[in-house]
């Protein structure tokens, strides 16, 4: 029998509880709410607070003065004996919240009470190995359902008001090193999504599905050579074949689209990032790769490609730049242009026309980076050829590693998957980033089912005594650091702006706090009990702003040992939900 | 076995959640497993001619040398079929000393481990046991294509059919500065390599002699036809690497028993006529 593909007969039954009245006139969500959601403060029904992900909140009611008064109404325990990391961004409506843990779980929760409305947790057979932990980071929400994608790589929408599942589609095979722990988005009617996984033979593709029968209405592969489908038939291909791939290496080209995407209703555009190209080595595919560790602009309709930008070409550090693309307005020389950002896990933060990927400029965002020296007018890495792991096919006689190389940023990157936010009261984004770096070198004395094999070595270490954590406000129009708060730990929650002047964020060491957003200064923190590692959301409810956040240590950071170690010893684990309002009478004072 | 698997999963049934968060049954030292009755041994699946899953039942040679194990213990097999995570050091994590995130059940043995002193050093939780096998990179050609194979040139511009981020794929990949990258016709599994080969896809097909032999074997090629050829080993990729089982650290009079076990297989010929019954020369480790 095969151990890895057999289910445990175990759980996958919701418990409905008929908890509370439901609103009579809730509607379920519609595409008009999706698209306003970020002028909506009384709701968050998409992942981001609104399609162009800027986690931006209206709300001012909580500002820097009253928020003191800031305090916890009620905590919700995912319970289980297994938690790991949390990183879920929950969504509120009617009075509900929506929220997916560990273990591909989701929790509807009653938002005034705290009360479990249902709970559904995902069959997932024995032997999923996911590379770096069992995480969800949210859900979507559209009509009567709400979706979740599982670690076995299944999208599911289930009913809003029982748990109940609707529909259940396999993304693809998990046997096959595929898994999904992104939240979907829903643009016109379709549920978009990427794929997760880094096996062999695994090549990322963007994919749309109709939300409300989960059949597919197109596929994009990301590499280049790969043909798309649309409507059943193969639609166009990818790039050309051998543009900038050898031999027949782009049939296994990598690109894993494991982090979701953004969807900007102005220009009709959404917006994926790309992983790394495989094999990691880069020696071994000479070329720029395409697409890998780019950011793609689709059009959600039919899924064809509008604009790709590659943040990383020839990607040698596995540097896997699937990081989120987020729209904003840049108003630059007395012009506005239609713009969108985003903080690579390369270390720099790029500004591109969004409507067109046309490069604007890119800065740095994490101290002391040495892969390139910079990027050039056309939006090129400046590469620093001694900084790039080594040839192994130069590797001379006795030479039992590749030259080891010092790189910055290391492979967790300047930025990894937490979300950055965007404020246009501030014009600012906040970033939260790690200054970190890594030896990396060829590793022969590797072996894969039993057989040699050329793997990289490699070993984190932090760039300064003190921090890795960095959060950073940066000025869009000019790539400069505005201000910085630094922690010890490594930073792994997502952030939120508010019109309060507000940004909020969670660290390791289990605070969730809150920084003002024009200085920086630190004016509120509450400790969780547990490492965050999610994206706080706030709404308005009863008349009063509430702030939410999961907790729960996990994610990648735990799963590497050495230096950085050190600095997240003793954290506990955990599985929560907290909720905190702020009382009337404590704002109206 | 099988049946007792049906049983776990059937308890499993009775406790909802908590029967997914059950502690994973540790690997034990051989009182223990004598105590059992039962040895619980991983192999991979994929992995032909070594273990593989065809129609639902575990077959080949790992497959094969664990029963005998199991046999000359006394105790009977639960064999377990693993696929193969992203090293071999995370295979030790996940089937020996801590199991995986979804609460798999752990084995007292694991098979088709590279006994490699590098290797052994950084995992210090597992223990080696003797090896069984010695692993070679090598080639089959189509006679006629080539006059002969004893080193990377004969390749010349000729396809060379191989599974991808394998051995033989990394080894011709990075060899002479990649001059051979250009011929690669990489497949997913080495069995889709054969079977391109085998169809006359390509003229050379990459793996280790066990795998090359086993398909040849199981398409009926004629070996005459079907030359192999090996090449001297060169630059950072292994070329040759020997095999044998691994152990929970705390179990270590286990491995000396399925050493023993090993060895006294290789003595009467059994280990042999194994590696017979799926076209594969035995070629014994160094030592024996």
């Amino acid at each position: 029998m095969r151990m890895r593909t057999r289910f445990l007969a175990a759980v996958g039954v919701s418990a409905l509880v008929a908890g509370g009245a439901i609103p009579a006139l809730a509607q379920g969500v519609t595409e008009q709410d999706i698209i306003n959601d970020a002028k909506t403060p009384g709701d968050v029904v998409t992942y981001g607070l609104g399609p162009q992900a800027q986690r931006f909140s209206p709300l001012k009611t909580l500002n820097r003065d009253n928020i003191k008064g800031l305090v916890p109404a009620w905590s919700f325990s995912f319970g289980g004996e297994k938690q790991r990391g949390q990183e879920s961004q929950a969504l509120i409506k009617d009075g509900v919240i929506y929220v997916t843990g560990s273990y591909s779980r989701i929790y509807a929760i009653d938002s005034r009470t705290g009360e479990k409305k249902w709970e559904y947790d995902a069959r997932l057979p024995e032997g999923i190995l996911p590379c770096c932990d069992v995480v969800n980071r949210g859900a979507a929400l559209y009509k009567d359902n709400v979706y979740f994608g599982t670690l076995d790589a299944k999208m599911m929408a289930l009913n809003v008001k029982t748990g109940k599942v609707v529909w259940r589609k396999d993304i693809d095979d998990f046997k096959a090193g595929y898994s999904y722990t992104a939240a979907p988005i829903i643009v016109k009617g379709k549920i978009i999504t990427g794929v997760s996984g880094g096996e062999f033979g695994v090549v990322g593709r963007i994919e749309a599905r109709d939300a409300e029968t989960g059949e597919i209405v197109w596929k994009r592969p990301v590499i280049e050579g790969h043909m798309g489908e649309l409507n059943g038939k193969p639609s166009t291909m990818t790039g050309k074949v051998n543009e900038s791939w050898p031999g027949d290496m782009w049939k296994f080209g990598g690109g894993a689209t494991w982090l979701g995407g953004t969807y900007d209703p102005e220009t009709n555009l959404v917006y994926f990032g790309t992983g790394n190209p495989g094999p990691w080595n880069s020696w071994l595919r000479p070329g720029d790769n395409k697409w890998s560790a780019s950011r793609l602009a689709l059009n959600p309709d039919t899924g064809e490609i509008v604009w790709g930008f590659q943040t990383t070409p020839h990607d040698g550090w596995d540097f896997d730049g699937v990081n989120e693309f987020v729209p904003f307005d840049l108003n630059k020389g007395g012009k506005t242009i239609k713009a969108g950002a985003t903080a690579d896990r390369n270390g720099f933060f790029y500004v591109l026309d969004r409507t067109n990927g046309k490069f604007i400029s890119a800065t740095p965002f994490v101290d002391k980076i040495n892969w390139a020296k910079g990027i050039d007018e056309n939006g090129r890495p400046i590469y620093n050829p001694e900084n790039r792991p080594g040839d192994p096919s130069q590797a001379q006689g006795d030479e039992k590693k590749g030259k080891s190389v010092f790189s910055v940023p290391s492979f967790l990157g300047g930025k990894n998957w937490m979300p950055i936010g965007y404020s246009p009261d501030t014009k600012l984004f906040y970033v939260p980033s790690n200054e970190w770096g890594m030896d990396i070198w060829n590793e022969p004395v590797n072996y894969k089912k039993g057989a040699a094999y050329l793997g990289a070595g490699f070993t984190i270490k932090p760039v300064f005594d003190d921090h890795i954590g960095s959060l950073k406000a940066i000025d869009p129009t000019n790539g400069k650091i505005v201000w910085e708060y630094k922690n010890k730990a490594p930073l792994w929650a997502g952030v939120l702006t508010t019109a309060g002047n507000l940004v909020f964020t969670g660290t390791p060491e289990g605070f969730l706090k809150a920084f003002d957003a024009k200085t920086g200064e630190e004016v509120w923190k509450f400790q969780v009990g547990t490492g965050v590692v999610s994206s706080p959301v706030t709404w308005e409810q009863d008349g009063e702003q509430w702030v939410g956040v999961t907790a729960g240590w996990g994610g990648a950071v735990p799963l590497w040992g050495g230096e950085v170690a050190k600095s997240t010893a003793g954290i506990n684990q955990g599985g929560s939900f907290w909720a905190f309002k702020l009382p009337k009478t404590v704002a109206s004072r | 076995m099988r049946s007792s698997r049906a049983r776990l999963i059937l308890a499993a049934c009775g406790l909802l959640l908590a029967a997914r968060f059950q502690p994973e049954a540790a690997a034990r030292p051989l009182d223990q497993v004598v105590a059992d009755g039962t040895l619980r041994v991983a192999v991979y699946g994929d992995n032909a001619p070594f273990s593989e899953e065809a129609a639902g039942k575990p077959r080949g040679i790992d497959a094969d040398l664990a029963r005998a194990i199991a046999d000359k213990l006394k105790v009977k097999l639960d064999l377990r079929v693993v696929d193969a995570g992203e090293n071999v050091d995370g295979d030790f994590r996940l089937n020996l000393w801590r199991g995986d995130l979804a609460g798999s059940p752990l084995a007292d043995l694991m098979l088709h481990v590279p006994t490699d002193r590098q290797l052994a050093l950084r995992n210090d939780q597992v223990f080696f046991t003797a090896p069984y096998f010695d692993q070679e990179i090598a080639f089959a050609y189509r006679k006629g294509a080539l006059e002969g194979f004893d080193r990377l040139d004969d390749i010349g511009d000729n396809t060379v059919a191989v599974e991808g981020a394998s051995a033989a794929d990394l080894m011709l990949l990075t060899a002479q500065g990649g001059r051979f990258r250009a011929g690669l016709k990489h497949f997913k599994s080495f069995d889709e390599a054969a079977k391109a080969y085998l169809a006359g896809e390509a003229p050379i097909l990459a793996g280790t002699r066990a795998a090359i032999e086993a398909a040849l074997f199981a398409a009926k090629a004629p070996r005459e036809d079907n030359p192999i050829g090996t090449v001297p080993s060169q630059g950072l990729v292994k070329t040759r690497w020997e095999i044998g089982g691994a152990v929970k650290t705390d179990s270590r009079d286990l491995a000396y028993a399925v050493g023993d076990a090993i060895t006294a297989l290789n003595a009467d010929g059994h280990l042999k006529a194994i590696c017979e019954t799926y076209g594969v020369t035995y070629t014994p480790p160094k030592g024996y």
